[in-house]
């Protein structure tokens, strides 16, 4: 207990004391999540859209594989972003690897199946309701989708909150092609990976605690928000 | 008042869902300006005469619409008002506001607000859409089918389960629109209502349409024994 509560203490002094090291460290933990999340929301919610919409051969298939990449083991993404920025890799030349750039590429393959996913079935339901509405105006397919989007924005914005909240928490993948290195690459997860095997536990609990305070804010933020939806009536 | 022509020939119309054969064989012209009622049991196939009639279902034979052939480009000169309401999750306004938009119907804003002020929901022009009671929401969706200036109107059963308000309302509103030249085709189960409102009338049953006659001929004698059981208010098997 004396080692929980003499951590506990070292970990607040470094999140009241603005430790420059720990500021560094979260800065870049929600640039690159933020970014890669971005990069995700972009690819994938016209995708989600798409075959929420779409009457096409293999859509039933594409939609289940892209259910199944949800569940994507992060040290398997890793590996394969590793092997394609490696030296010897298809993209070697880019000098991507060990870099930020890296991380928010196996961060953003890691959310793209959760914000394709959940935004797919959020829209299929709604075209669902809106279909016979929408052919009886002849309406097109890319006024449809602007639609289905607005319409939906307040369930799409809670898969945003998971999207962030799977690329904040995420570490296997980070670990492989971000390499932990500090001042450049070390994020949130990775760097409690680090200092908890060196047995530095304060620096691991402080970034915990921190890690747990953004989870907590995610949750309470989506209810939040889909509370609002329902009092505003667009839900 | 230049009144234009709105004739439906609907001939050998058929449709298959399902492996049910819900529509046999409709051979139909339908000519008058007025209000034309489409009434029936249940399971008639009302409902599946009007979604084709406005593009809806895949059908076998022929629809037109002043001698062109159903299309893409006559359904945009068209309407259909659902029978629960479909509401876009945002405002009343914007209910309209964007399939005008999507049309690029001019001064829409302005032509959304006087037809909210004609189904008397000028009141609620910034409310969430969703909250609106079940007869609001039915003249929304009147309203809102009323944006594109259509110059056929199908309406499935909208008056049914609703306020003898929210039903006045929308009685006159296709009156309106029927006397300044839109031909309206109206689902009812209401026999008081088609007396009110019809120029005439198709009783249909089992997929067939049994009768089709000027409202006052309707209701004075009927061929079919089916559509005297149905007007005195009889079971119908």
């Amino acid at each position: 207990m004396d080692i929980f509560g003499d951590a506990f203490s070292k970990s607040f002094n470094l999140i009241f004391s603005f430790d420059i090291d720990l500021i560094e460290i979260l800065y870049l933990s929600a640039k690159v999540s933020l970014f890669s999340l971005l990069i995700s929301c972009v690819i994938g919610f016209p995708l989600g859209a798409f075959l929420a919409i779409g009457k096409f051969p293999l859509r039933n298939f594409i939609v289940a594989f892209l259910n199944s990449l949800m569940g994507l083991p992060p040290v398997v993404v890793g590996l394969i972003v590793y092997l394609y920025l490696s030296r010897s890799g298809p993209f070697g030349f880019l000098g991507l690897l060990y870099t930020p750039s890296a991380m928010v590429i196996a961060q953003t393959i890691l959310i793209i199946p959760i914000i394709g996913s959940l935004s797919c079935q959020i829209l299929e339901d709604l075209d669902k309701e809106y279909k016979d509405l929408f052919k009886s105006f002849v309406i097109k397919r890319s006024q449809a989708i602007s639609a289905y989007l607005y319409d939906a924005r307040y369930s799409l914005f809670t898969v945003v909150l998971a999207g962030f909240g799977r690329a904040v928490s995420e570490v296997g993948a980070v670990i492989i092609v971000g390499g932990n290195i500090d001042h450049l690459t070390r994020v949130m997860t990775t760097a409690i990976a680090l200092e908890t095997s060196k047995g530095e536990l304060s620096l691991a609990m402080a970034l915990g605690i921190i890690l747990l305070l953004v989870s907590l804010s995610i949750n309470f933020f989506v209810v939040w928000i889909k509370h609002i939806g329902k009092v505003k009536g667009y839900v | 008042m230049f009144k234009q022509e709105n004739i439906i020939e609907i001939t050998d119309l058929n449709l298959v869902k399902h492996s049910d054969n819900i529509l046999k064989k409709i051979n139909v012209q339908i000519k008058s300006n007025g209000i034309t009622f489409i009434i029936g049991p249940n399971g008639a196939g009302k409902t599946q005469l009007v979604r084709s009639l406005n593009g809806l279902e895949k059908i076998n034979g022929s629809i037109k619409f002043n001698n062109e052939e159903l299309s893409k480009k006559l359904i945009l000169r068209q309407s259909f008002v659902f029978q629960q309401p479909i509401i876009l999750k945002r405002s009343v306004l914007e209910n309209l506001i964007f399939f005008s938009k999507c049309r690029k119907i001019k001064n829409h804003i302005k032509k959304s607000k006087e037809l909210l002020k004609l189904v008397k929901l000028e009141d609620f022009l910034n409310k969430p859409a969703l909250t609106l009671s079940g007869g609001q929401k039915q003249r929304l969706a009147l309203a809102r089918a009323l944006t594109t200036n259509p110059q056929f109107i199908f309406l499935d059963e909208p008056t049914a389960h609703l306020d003898p308000l929210s039903s006045n309302i929308i009685e006159k509103t296709l009156l309106k629109i029927s006397k300044n030249g839109t031909k309206v085709i109206f689902i009812s189960h209401d026999i008081n209502q088609v007396r009110r409102l019809a120029e005439d009338v198709i009783f249909m049953h089992k997929g067939k349409i049994l009768e089709f006659n000027n409202v006052k001929r309707f209701f004075k004698s009927q061929k079919s024994s089916y559509t005297k059981s149905f007007i005195e208010g009889k079971i119908i098997i």
